[in-house]
């Protein structure tokens, strides 16, 4: 990771403990022991207080750094990196999606249905495109079995699993 | 001691499902370790919400099962494939695959099975004649000395994870930030919980910790593991235990050394068999008398790498059992174990729950051989498990998870916590924010605010009471030589360069 970046994740840091510090100060207090102990604010301010120390530290540490390396670099690099995201990149945003999608329906739809479309989605989605076509039937198979023999092997282990549209 | 544990033995053998249920732990474990890109982590997060209904003992018998069996694990792709199966397993590729690439895949397989096995039982020795010893220590311990250990191991962990020290910190306190949503301790505040009933109780630990390992791995996994080239090694055979007696001969002070390298870095928290392995076959490579054969196929290197790996188990068990301190993801998980069972690690665990510490003890032996049984018997059968594609198994395990974090307290918010908590293992391991500080300041956060806060009470506020306090002031002075150690380390090293 380059300096900039790590300044980039200092204040971050920093940002979020401020807004931690601010959420602090609703914290009702409450003493039955009189001022002698640390009420229920005290150690929300201090981690906050701490992160904000130190994300200084990390920034003013990394831009020390990055004046260092500019001013030794007379032919440094303008600009910063472009953002991009590729396929890889893609893949993980729509897994991600994915697990959001059935976490939505997992209790709507209940545990078989929502499993069976998750599962295929997935796996649909992981396969590289030219091996899709032969997978096909074995996915559909699978992902219908298994939601099946998964909510079984658990409701038998006395665990609650929404049963949804089937229920 | 030894009625405890003819106990401990009777009560696994008492019944057939229990024997069953550490064999199906181990195997699963060695299946995720030997997996690349599925660890140890992955298969205790996997398993614990499945734990929940079973004893202490048992529920931890099979968990440490698969601790040991992942552990293990990941030596078969590291000779096979060339892919460490587990972080702990990276310096058994550097000999372990020429070994197999010259057709001695059999040899490199099995010396790394028995090592594996040798490794584990000199820690578990240790484990069970250290942690009673130190459990009876830190019995006596107020809440100043416990305080003063959780600070201790906060900021050992925070400095010794990742490269910088800061980032280390900022983690940390990340991890107790997330602690304090909730009920606060001792007055039941209400904190960051912005009216909202599910926030009221907080965090639970399993989704914090399977979101963090395993969901985040899923995902970065998904990013492109279906196009790996895995040139895969079958064409071996392990006669006997793969190796010859004189061989084994000409390693045993090997063996014994790295065990013990192992062991001592278990033991500290946050380093684990990730560099243990390095660090031993680093040590066996410069007091060879040929090191310059290292990395060309020689036995000396799978046999640093897996008898140092497999010893930090019971290293890392020893601050868990103990002190409550987990030393890494495992034992994170291991200790979520005992949290579902309404069990806190520590000193009184020993008085508390001594039956099921020495089943786990009893267990942890019995696991260890059934993980060398399993390995030499099942070779053939873990390479073809290393064929199923990440497109089929990677679902499943989200799917498995899912129903892990859901079936805890059968409320969907917490299966929302996964997937929060996965989304940020994934950027904290983009941006270089170790996540071990995490998981250790979530686990820690709490007890270091109960300790403090009642420190205090006793003391009618004053915080100088802690210098009458001898234990929790040895803990702070060796906190302070460790900064000063690891500061004059970096200026030497900052010199040398």
């Amino acid at each position: 990771m380059n300096h900039k970046q790590e300044i980039g994740v200092g204040i971050f840091f920093f940002i979020l403990a401020a807004l931690y510090l601010a959420g602090s100060l609703s914290i009702s207090s409450f003493d039955p022991f009189g001022n002698s102990t640390l009420t229920s604010k005290a150690i929300p301010q201090l981690i906050g207080g701490l992160m904000a120390v130190l994300s200084i530290i990390h920034i003013a540490g990394n831009a020390l750094k990055l004046k260092r390396t500019q001013t030794s670099n007379e032919t440094g690099k303008a600009g910063g990196t472009r953002f991009e995201i590729g396929r890889s990149g893609w893949l993980m945003l729509l897994s991600v999606l994915f697990i959001c999608a059935y976490i939505f329906l997992f209790t709507r739809l209940g545990f078989i249905l929502s499993t069976i479309l998750f599962l295929l989605a997935e796996m649909f989605l992981l396969i590289p495109a030219e091996k899709r076509k032969r997978w096909a039937i074995f996915i559909v198979c699978f992902s219908t079995g298994l939601s099946i023999l998964l909510y079984l092997l658990f409701t038998k282990l006395s665990m609650f699993l929404p049963r949804g549209l089937l229920g | 001691m030894l009625e405890l544990f003819g106990a401990g033995f009777a009560a696994i053998f008492s019944s057939p499902v229990n024997i069953l249920l550490i064999f199906l732990g181990v195997s699963a474990g060695i299946i995720f370790g030997a997996l690349p890109g599925l660890t140890t982590v992955a298969a205790l997060s996997m398993f614990l919400p499945i734990t929940y209904g079973m004893d202490l003992g048992i529920s931890l018998a099979m968990l440490t099962g698969i601790y040991i069996g992942g552990t293990s694990g990941g030596l078969v792709s590291a000779i096979l494939l060339n892919m460490p199966g587990t972080p702990s397993s990276i310096a058994t590729c550097f000999d372990g695959r020429p070994l197999a690439l010259k057709g001695q895949a059999g040899k490199a397989l099995g010396i790394g099975i028995f090592c594996s096995f040798i490794g584990t039982l000199i820690s578990i020795v240790a484990l069970v004649f250290i942690s009673p010893v130190l459990a009876a220590l830190t019995i006596k311990f107020g809440p100043w000395e416990n305080f003063a250990v959780t600070v201790f191991a906060l900021a050992l962990i925070s400095s010794l994870v990742g490269k910088s020290l800061v980032m280390g910190l900022v983690s940390a306190l990340l991890g107790m930030m997330i602690a304090t949503v909730g009920l606060a301790p001792i007055d039941a505040a209400k904190r960051y919980t912005f009216d909202s009933i599910e926030l009221t109780s907080g965090f639970t630990l399993l989704p914090v910790l399977v979101g963090l390992y395993a969901i985040s791995e899923v995902i970065s996994s998904s990013s492109g593991s279906t196009d790996k080239d895995t040139s895969i090694v079958t064409d071996f055979t392990i006669r006997g235990l793969g190796f010859s007696f004189a061989e084994l001969k000409s390693q045993i002070v090997n063996i014994i050394r790295c065990s013990f390298i192992g062991l001592g870095i278990g033991i500290l928290p946050g380093i684990g068999g990730s560099t243990a392995n390095l660090i031993a076959y680093s040590v066996t490579k410069n007091s060879s008398k040929y090191p310059e054969k290292f990395g060309s196929g020689v036995i000396d290197g799978v046999v640093a790498s897996e008898s140092a790996n497999n010893a930090t188990i019971g290293g890392a068990m020893i601050p868990l059992l103990t002190l409550g301190i987990p030393g890494d993801g495992a034992t994170a998980l291991l200790l979520g174990g005992f949290m579902l069972h309404g069990v806190t690690p520590g000193p009184l665990l020993f008085q508390t729950n001594g039956a099921a510490v020495y089943m786990i003890f009893a267990a942890m032996i019995f696991s260890s051989f059934l993980m060398m049984l399993i390995m030499y018997g099942g070779m053939k059968g873990f390479v073809q498990i290393l064929r199923i594609p990440a497109h089929v198994l990677l679902p499943v395990i989200v799917v498995l998870c899912i129903i892990g974090a859901y079936a805890v307290n059968s409320r969907i918010f917490d299966a929302w916590g996964l997937v929060f908590f996965g989304v940020l293992g994934l950027l904290m391991k983009k941006f270089g924010v170790p996540i071990p500080p995490l998981v250790l300041g979530f686990i820690l956060g709490e007890p270091f605010e109960t300790n403090l806060r009642r420190g205090l009470q006793y003391s009618n506020g004053d915080f100088l009471d802690i210098l009458n306090h001898p234990i929790a002031l040895m803990f702070f002075v060796l906190l302070v030589a460790f900064f000063g150690l690891t500061a004059l380390q970096k200026k030497l090293r900052e010199k040398k360069t």
